[in-house]
């Protein structure tokens, strides 16, 4: 198929199938791109604007209608999503509000934060992209450990302290 | 002709076969392993290792021998999945992308390849080793240096932290078994692979339906005799040059595979044995270095593979040493290979030694029958 | 009675103390480690397991493999004789020192199987959010602490400038670099001069050879340079090779200190330049061994008029967290520690380095600020020839050094 074969004419249908094959890939190329392209979505329940738009108080998140995340006020959780177009049911455990949403994420984006108070109040923005905290400098001096098995920092030395932290808020 | 001589002829013609069994039979229980576990273990490295062994098969009918030039392939397949990992493509879609991607370039690398082995002709299986490490040092400073420096890679966490090259181990969460799970079928205590024995399945199909092309055969002429194909007007360079860009694309298809089930990846070395240990099943399988069937490829990836997971627990029960445990799975593995190799030499001068005498021994007596006239 | 039926009566009755010595284990531990050509200290810190509970073929409860030597190249293999481990239903917990790539994907396969068993890594080679996902348990060395107390420790010593020796290769790893950083800020905050200094790297055209001559022409030099007046000088360097001729010429020196080589252990530089034969201590259990031979580096460092200025870890970094792994995870299946205690895993090690403290900290991500649940760094205290420990593990390492970057 890929042979060069300079010394032999292209009858015009060979050169049609080659052509299509061509535009066939970049076709698959482009579909598994979309299709397969994974986003993780930080699920983020904190009030906006000084309480314009609070937070709720104690949330249940389905994506895709997967088993709900609950969310406290305050909260956050992180989901990874594949391809860009995802169904996010909210369900308010306070007053059984249920709130149905279909939300696009741009495709370029790895990460992303989805604010709920505003997906709820059906603001545009809902949707912004979220850079870690860590990628801010640099990447020079940013990054994960080497390949020789170094470690990243911890916090602070605990010595013969239990090594199970506080529990998260909820 | 006598049962004696079948038996005899049976017996030489799968002698590697045989010793592999027996070696087996006799490391199993030593390595005191449960028979689920060993059947499990099998079940695995045939949906993971089969792939890359049938990549070899087009390149033995062409009469090329073994394809060690599969490396390029596997490279391939790798650089591929560097980038599916890198843009955040997950699942079979990541593999397929992955596939993709590696395609165009194990085609350029397989046409690169096939062209110097016409240049090489008669040398092909060393030439192809060599160029194997020669792209390897092109692959090295591709991903060592090039990524992050002149392509652009936007996943840090794949990044050494000094801002370019690929991190010594690739995790390849995101594509790990996609395609093992895509369907996987349970049947008492084992898990089969089902989707991987399609894409197999499809392959050996394709294989077959291959043999009965127009280029399968004018392949199997060229294979057979250089000069009577070239006569016969089969364009015998061209043809083996496709014999090989069809083998490295099967081999970067392979790696993929065989990359998927692993679920991470050694960047830097993950390419280095494959096809060394794709040969090695071939020949285990009781192929040779001139006729290989799609039988050999999975008798050869049990067999080599039933070693391989028995011998270093065998050594270790036998020896009563970890390392010499270790040291008896390279010592039994690479020694059968070995002895594979010089079996299939004595037995091929044994039989140029038979059809001479055969011939000649026809020769006179029909020289002599026709003197006494 | 014939000689032969006197011998095979010996043999039975052998036999018969051997079966006894270990009767039936309740359940086994499986211990994966390199081979001698390896590390040889990880594989020494199995075979005292199988001295004291006994291999699984001897009915005892230590299954000890070991890794290829090509790991990198053969995952497969790798990962296969990790998975083989958990075909024994008596497996109970597994221990992987060093923790090389293709372990956690192993200890995924070992999880989706047997659940049951217990996941050890020491001495992790793989990332740490990809291994504190697969494994129960992953004990590294402190990296960042250690920067602090080696400027400490020189302090301690009396030295008044702290000299990096190093080249480009690494500074450009992570922890080398980020180390250095730390070492930086240290001497600033403890009020000890801090200089940088160059040598060639090993791997580079110059060989181990010529890397090693360098450090022994320049070392003198740097003593008198930074302490012209007979003060203090701690060195410290980066390289294995190159710790050998060092030591060598800070005995050799009158003010020159060495707080710990960098892969702290007895065995590191001390045999070479003191040129001490160790076959005698060698032969001892490893608890004796190490305190044997540092007795001996110590004589010879007091004949030498070296005392209280050169210290190191006493005892194998390697051995003690292959064995202590593996005493960790007896105890815990005999419901005697709890995997994740921080206390209990210092007692387990510690039990194979009697005198010498440990600590250290849970690991932090950078990226998340999230403390992982089980992964421990740690630190030995470091051992002051002529002096005794100094007590680097009690030191309360201020907070702001973990955040320190390059």
């Amino acid at each position: 198929m890929n042979a060069t074969t300079a010394k032999r004419k292209l009858k015009p249908a060979d050169l049609a199938i080659r052509i299509g094959l061509v535009v066939l890939y970049f076709l698959l190329l482009a579909l598994v791109y979309t299709r397969g392209r994974t986003h993780t979505l930080l699920l983020d329940n904190k009030e906006l604007d000084g309480g314009r738009l609070p937070a709720f108080e104690d949330v249940l998140v389905s994506v895709n209608g997967a088993e709900p995340i609950e969310l406290y006020a305050e909260d956050r959780d992180l989901v990874t999503l594949k391809g860009q177009s995802h169904r996010i049911v909210l369900e308010s455990a306070a007053d059984g509000r249920k709130i149905e949403k279909r939300i696009t994420l741009p495709i370029g984006e790895d990460m992303l934060l989805l604010s709920l108070p505003k997906l709820a109040a059906g603001e545009e923005g809902a949707i912004e992209v979220f850079v870690p905290l860590d990628a801010a400098p640099p990447a020079e001096d940013e990054a994960l450990p080497e390949e020789l098995g170094a470690t990243e920092m911890p916090a602070e030395p605990a010595p013969g302290a239990a090594p199970s932290e506080a529990p998260p808020a909820q | 002709m006598s049962g004696k001589l079948d038996l005899k002829r049976f017996l030489s013609g799968n002698a590697v076969i045989l010793v592999f069994v027996l070696i087996s039979a006799a490391a199993i229980p030593a390595s005191k392993l449960s028979g689920t576990y060993i059947v499990q273990e099998m079940l695995t490295r045939i949906g993971r290792n089969s792939f890359l062994v049938l990549a070899l098969l087009l390149p033995i009918y062409a009469g090329m021998g073994l394809n060690f030039g599969m490396t390029l392939g596997a490279m391939a397949g790798q650089l591929g999945l560097i980038c599916a990992v890198n843009w955040g493509i997950t699942g079979v879609e990541g593999l397929a992308f992955a596939a993709l991607i590696g395609m165009p370039i194990s085609i350029a690398l397989g046409y690169v390849c096939g062209s110097i082995l016409n240049k090489a002709k008669g040398r092909e299986m060393v030439t192809g080793y060599m160029l194997g490490f020669f792209i390897n040092g092109v692959y090295q400073f591709t991903v060592l240096y090039f990524m992050g420096m002149v392509i652009p890679i936007r996943n840090a966490s794949i990044l050494l932290s000094r801002g370019f090259g690929i991190r010594n181990t690739l995790n390849l969460e995101s594509v790990r078994q996609s395609l093992d799970l895509l369907w996987s079928l349970k049947a008492g205590p084992y898990v089969l692979p089902m989707s991987t024995y399609l894409v197999l399945a499809a392959l050996c199909v394709f294989i077959v339906w291959f043999r009965r092309t127009k280029l399968g055969q004018d392949m199997r002429a060229v294979g057979f005799d250089m000069g009577v194909a070239e006569a016969a007007g089969i364009p015998v360079d061209r043809t083996r040059v496709i014999a090989i860009v069809i083998s490295t694309v099967l081999a970067c298809f392979g790696q993929i595979i065989f990359l998927q089930n692993m679920g991470n990846m050694a960047t830097y070395n993950a390419h280095d044995q494959t096809s060394f240990f794709a040969v090695a099943a071939l020949l285990v399988g009781g192929a040779s270095v001139k006729k290989a069937t799609i039988p050999n490829v999975f008798i050869g990836v049990v067999l080599l593979h039933v070693l391989f997971v028995v011998s270093p627990r065998a050594g270790q029960n036998l020896f009563g040493s970890a390392q010499i445990g270790e040291y008896f799975r390279q010592f039994i593995g690479y020694g059968v290979i070995a002895l594979s190799l010089v079996l299939y030499a004595t037995r091929e001068r044994r039989e140029a030694a038979a059809l001479r005498a055969s011939t000649y021994g026809a020769g006179r007596k029909a020289a002599a029958a026709g003197g006494s006239v | 009675m014939t000689r032969v039926s006197k011998i095979s009566i010996l043999i039975v009755a052998l036999a018969l103390l051997c079966a006894g010595a270990f009767a039936e284990a309740k359940y086994h531990i499986g211990v994966c480690t390199e081979t001698v050509s390896q590390a040889e200290d990880d594989l020494r810190g199995a075979e005292q397991l199988i001295k004291e509970y006994g291999a699984v073929k001897d009915g005892g409860i230590i299954q000890h493999i070991t890794y290829p030597d090509d790991f990198m190249s053969q995952q497969e293999t790798v990962i296969s004789n990790l998975v083989a481990l958990a075909d024994d239903p008596k497996m109970k917990a597994i221990v992987t020192c060093n923790t090389l790539p293709g372990c956690a994907e192993a200890f995924k396969r070992i999880k989706a199987k047997r659940p049951d068993i217990l996941l050890l890594a020491a001495l992790p080679a793989e990332d740490p959010l990809v291994i504190q996902k697969a494994a129960d348990l992953a004990v590294d060395l402190d990296f960042v602490s250690r920067g602090y107390t080696l400027v400490w420790g020189a302090k301690q010593m009396g030295a008044k400038t702290f000299v990096h020796i190093s080249f480009p290769r690494h500074m450009s790893y992570e922890s080398l670099g980020r180390r250095r950083a730390i070492i930086e800020q240290a001497c600033k905050d403890l009020g000890v001069k801090y200089a940088f200094e160059t040598a060639p790297d090993p791997t580079s055209d110059v060989g181990v050879s010529g890397a090693q001559q360098y450090i022994f022409e320049n070392t003198p030099l740097w003593i008198k340079k930074y302490g012209p007046a007979g003060e203090k000088v701690a060195l410290f360097c980066t390289n294995d090779a190159q710790t050998e001729p060092l030591i060598q010429q800070i005995v050799a020196s009158k003010n020159g200190v060495f707080v710990e080589p960098d892969t702290a252990s007895p065995l590191m530089g001390f045999p070479g330049a003191l040129g001490l034969d160790l076959a005698a201590e060698s032969a001892l259990p490893a608890e004796k061994k190490f305190p044997a031979i540092m007795k001996k580096i110590e004589k010879t460092l007091a004949d030498k008029g070296a005392s209280g200025r050169l210290g190191t870890w006493s005892y194998s970094t390697g051995l003690s967290l292959t064995a202590g792994m593996g005493e960790l995870a007896k105890r815990v299946l005999d419901g005697k520690a709890k995997l994740t205690n921080v206390k209990d895993i210092y007692d387990a090690i510690g039990k194979y380095t009697p005198g010498a403290k440990w600590s250290g900290s849970m690991y932090t991500d950078m990226s998340t600020g999230v403390k992982a649940k089980n992964e421990l760094l740690v630190y030995m205290d470091t051992y002051v020839f002529g002096k005794g420990y100094l007590g680097a593990t009690a030191l309360k390492i201020p907070a702001k050094y973990y955040t320190i970057k390059k």
